[in-house]
């Protein structure tokens, strides 16, 4: 099999990271294309982190090799596991907790570095509403009252381009107004598994959508409490 | 214009609508030529296509040909529908990707000679499938390939990628 270099960039652009490090030792028409790509090629300029990579690399050390390649990456897609970030007690233990910490804080960094022109893309899963925007309520200690959003990814607000949010509960106190500083924002996909939340009291929260410069915007309401309110 | 015909290496005509065959960027390309030089009302043109054999060209003429059927489907159905015919279009395209390892790499090399960009991004999500997940030598073993990397340039690899492979 032998294929032109262009042909064998575009196939090999599209797989993720891990199976982009694994292909530079298939043989030397891959690793010429990965290792030494040509002039103006793209092939490492979409990265997408995903479970199996943090799984497998040392945070530290996938950080590293990140940040060298930063100003070449056009798109960082980032899409970790089920119930990542959600709530330490509700969901992890400290040791996935802390691993998580370490993860989000490279994330956080290599986006930093990344050029202006560049696109973030990030698939998230919460425990709630209030972990990723904070919430009102006045007893709550920082950072649960301020919210992720708020600490970290305003930071953000001009790379990113697709946001697919999904929560386990909205929670009455929480804001989603902070979306309307997603200044370059293309599609926004809200997710909420109401188990036991009252869909009406999110209602209004979805509303403030309208704030939000989006072209594109799917909301999906999975409930099974929607015909009988609070079922918790 | 009237239809034209697509010439295999190995000598097989296959008579196709010129709207068909547009599809395919290279024979736009030829037709467009060929036009200039003959007139629109030329007889039955021929076309060579000299890097492709017939079983393959059979194939990709199959791609074009659907994908014209869709797109007229997409035109004429009404909006409430066109869900259904994306599902019909998906289920299609699977059943046709249902290839050999083999057969796929001649089917994206026609595709990138013939410059169809349908189905250019068809084989290449496919390929793309047949590497995803897999260690170096069971991406090798799919497709046939020799392990032609030196010692020096393996651990070179290894040694630049180490929380990776480790």
């Amino acid at each position: 099999m032998d294929l032109p270099e262009g042909l064998l960039t575009t196939i090999l652009k599209q797989l993720p990271l891990q199976s982009k490090i694994h292909a530079q030792a298939v043989c030397r028409m891959f690793r010429d294309v990965l290792c030494n790509p040509a002039q103006g090629s793209s092939v490492w300029d979409s990265i997408h982190l995903e479970d199996p990579v943090f799984e497998a690399a040392s945070p530290t050390a996938l950080a590293g090799w990140l940040m060298q390649r930063a100003r070449g990456i056009q798109l960082l897609q980032y899409t970790p596991g089920p119930r990542f970030m959600g709530r330490a007690e509700e969901v992890t233990t400290p040791d996935m907790r802390r691993k998580q910490d370490i993860i989000r804080d490279v994330v956080l960094k290599v986006a930093a570095q990344l050029s202006p022109e560049a696109a973030i893309e990030m698939d998230l899963t919460f425990a709630s509403a209030e972990t990723l925007f904070g919430s009102q309520e006045p007893e709550l200690p920082r950072p649960h009252k301020d919210g992720m959003f708020t600490t970290y990814w305003a930071s953000l607000a001009g790379n990113l381009t697709r946001l697919k949010l999904s929560f386990g509960h909205p929670v009455g106190g929480a804001t989603i107004s902070p979306l309307s500083q997603l200044t370059r924002l293309q599609s926004l996909s809200l997710q909420l598994n109401c188990w036991y939340a009252d869909v009406e009291l999110s209602l209004p929260q979805l509303k403030e959508l309208e704030m939000v410069a989006v072209q594109h915007a799917w909301i999906t309401l999975r409930s099974s409490s929607r015909s009988s309110g609070k079922a918790g | 214009m009237p239809d034209i015909v697509l010439r295999s290496n190995d000598g097989a005509d296959h008579k196709i609508s010129a709207s068909t065959a547009r599809l395919s960027r290279t024979v736009a390309s030829l037709l467009q030529d060929l036009e200039a030089s003959k007139g629109e009302d030329a007889e039955l043109l021929i076309v060579p296509i000299p890097n492709v054999c017939n079983c393959t060209l059979k194939k990709v003429l199959d791609f074009c040909e659907q994908q014209r059927a869709f797109d007229d489907l997409v035109r004429a159905s009404p909006a409430a529908q066109q869900p259904e015919v994306t599902r019909k279009t998906q289920a299609w395209r699977e059943t046709y990707m249902k290839v050999s390892t083999d057969e796929l790499y001649h089917l994206v090399m026609a595709a990138h000679y013939l410059d169809v960009p349908g189905l250019l991004g068809l084989c290449t999500d496919a390929m793309a499938d047949h590497i995803r997940g897999k260690s170096p030598s069971q991406v090798r073993a799919c497709f046939g390939l020799k392990p032609n990397l030196s010692p020096e340039e393996e651990d070179d690899i290894r040694r630049s990628n180490l929380w990776a492979l480790s």
